[in-house]
């Protein structure tokens, strides 16, 4: 987990200095939402709110780079269990019709899923943490209001690849192993 | 360049979330699957097969219910009147109950043998999802699939009725309990 930050530190740096020396722009982008888990193994949680914090550095008009850290939560009335889930990722882009007042962006990526898992029942207290590898796709509207300030809209998809079991989880099957979660997101950009 | 890239984001983004999960054991055309839930223990009961039954076949059969904890939503959530398939069955699900044992203590509701109540030497016999039982210490043991078989070693002092009470402690000292109905013992 340590090795990991300092990786994912040491790039956000790089980024940020190449930005600089490459006279690209910054943008800050806050948006908030609702998580969705439709498909597999988290499929009867119901999805809460998402908070998605992002950083995104414009290399040239149209491509760039962005690295996304998101909270979420969800869960299940069947199983009386909740979940959080923290995704870390870094997504390069491209963004279409730039000059427009409207622009859309599409990115791909990858980085750390981590999701806390804790079964509610009070008399045997279960929780486990679990890691994966997420391909992180996203979509996302801006609507310019000025020069540096935008509202945007994401949708938001990652398909993970979990390292380890929650519980002693003895269903051992690829639907557990390869999950999804989505979501859709309203916030703000803010280009320095 | 570009339109690469669209179809690569694209292609993540839609890439397909279905994979079909392994179920317990292998089966056939309209045999139902087995998959396993877990669960966490709220109750157990203590069943007899018989009125009347020998000591060295007598045991009690002893059920879990309880919470499920981790669904296993590829089956639990299977709906046949949506499969094409004639011969579809539903699958049947096994509950695997988490809760690690500390305890075992079994006493019968008149002395049993040397003048005294409780049940000195047990053997628990674990089922697995093939559906067969292991005898296993139950310390720090997870109590596994319903029903468990609890076997007495030792003979009663004389051929009588008796009832059970069996008391289960889990490693968060959680107690539980039930009484048997009443069985003819034959030494």
């Amino acid at each position: 987990m340590k090795k990991v930050l300092i990786i994912l530190a040491f790039l956000l740096m790089n980024i940020v200095a190449f930005s600089q020396t490459a006279n690209s722009k910054l943008s800050l982008e806050l948006s908030v939402g609702k998580l969705f888990s439709p498909y597999r193994f988290y499929k009867n949680h119901t999805g809460y709110e998402n908070i998605n914090l992002g950083l995104a550095i414009d290399m040239t008009d149209k491509v760039g780079i962005s690295v996304s850290q998101s909270y979420s939560r969800a869960y299940s009335q069947i199983s009386n269990n909740r979940i959080l889930v923290m995704l870390t990722s870094i997504n390069p882009y491209i963004t279409f019709f730039p000059e427009n007042k409207i622009n859309l962006r599409i990115s791909a990526g990858t980085g750390l899923l981590y999701f806390y898992t804790k079964s509610l029942y009070e008399s045997y207290p279960l929780s486990d943490h679990v890691f994966g590898i997420p391909i992180h796709g996203n979509i996302a509207v801006f609507y310019n209001i000025n020069d540096n300030v935008a509202i945007n809209l994401n949708f938001d998809s990652h398909y993970s690849f979990l390292f380890n079991k929650t519980y002693k989880l003895i269903i051992n099957d690829k639907y557990y192993f390869k999950t999804c979660f989505n979501s859709v997101n309203l916030g703000l950009r803010y280009r320095f | 360049m570009k339109k690469e890239l669209i179809f690569l984001a694209l292609s993540i983004i839609f890439v397909s979330c279905s994979k079909y999960p392994e179920h317990d054991e292998p089966v056939g055309d309209g045999t139902p699957v087995f998959y396993t839930n877990n669960y966490v223990l709220e109750e157990i009961s203590g069943k007899v097969k018989k009125d009347t039954i020998i000591h060295k076949t007598y045991y009690i059969e002893l059920d879990f219910l309880g919470n499920i904890v981790t669904e296993n939503t590829y089956y639990s959530t299977q709906d046949c009147s949506k499969d094409p398939n004639p011969y579809c069955a539903l699958p049947y699900e096994q509950k695997y109950f988490l809760n690690k044992i500390k305890k075992i203590e079994i006493s019968a509701n008149k002395p049993y043998r040397n003048q005294t109540q409780e049940i000195a030497d047990i053997k628990c016999f674990f089922r697995n999802k093939a559906h067969i039982y292991n005898e296993k210490a139950y310390y720090g043991e997870e109590l596994g699939y319903s029903p468990m078989h609890i076997v007495f070693t030792e003979l009663p002092d004389s051929s009588q009725s008796f009832i059970f009470k069996i008391k289960i402690t889990d490693d968060n000292n959680n107690i539980f309990t039930c009484l048997t109905d009443s069985v003819y013992i034959e030494k």
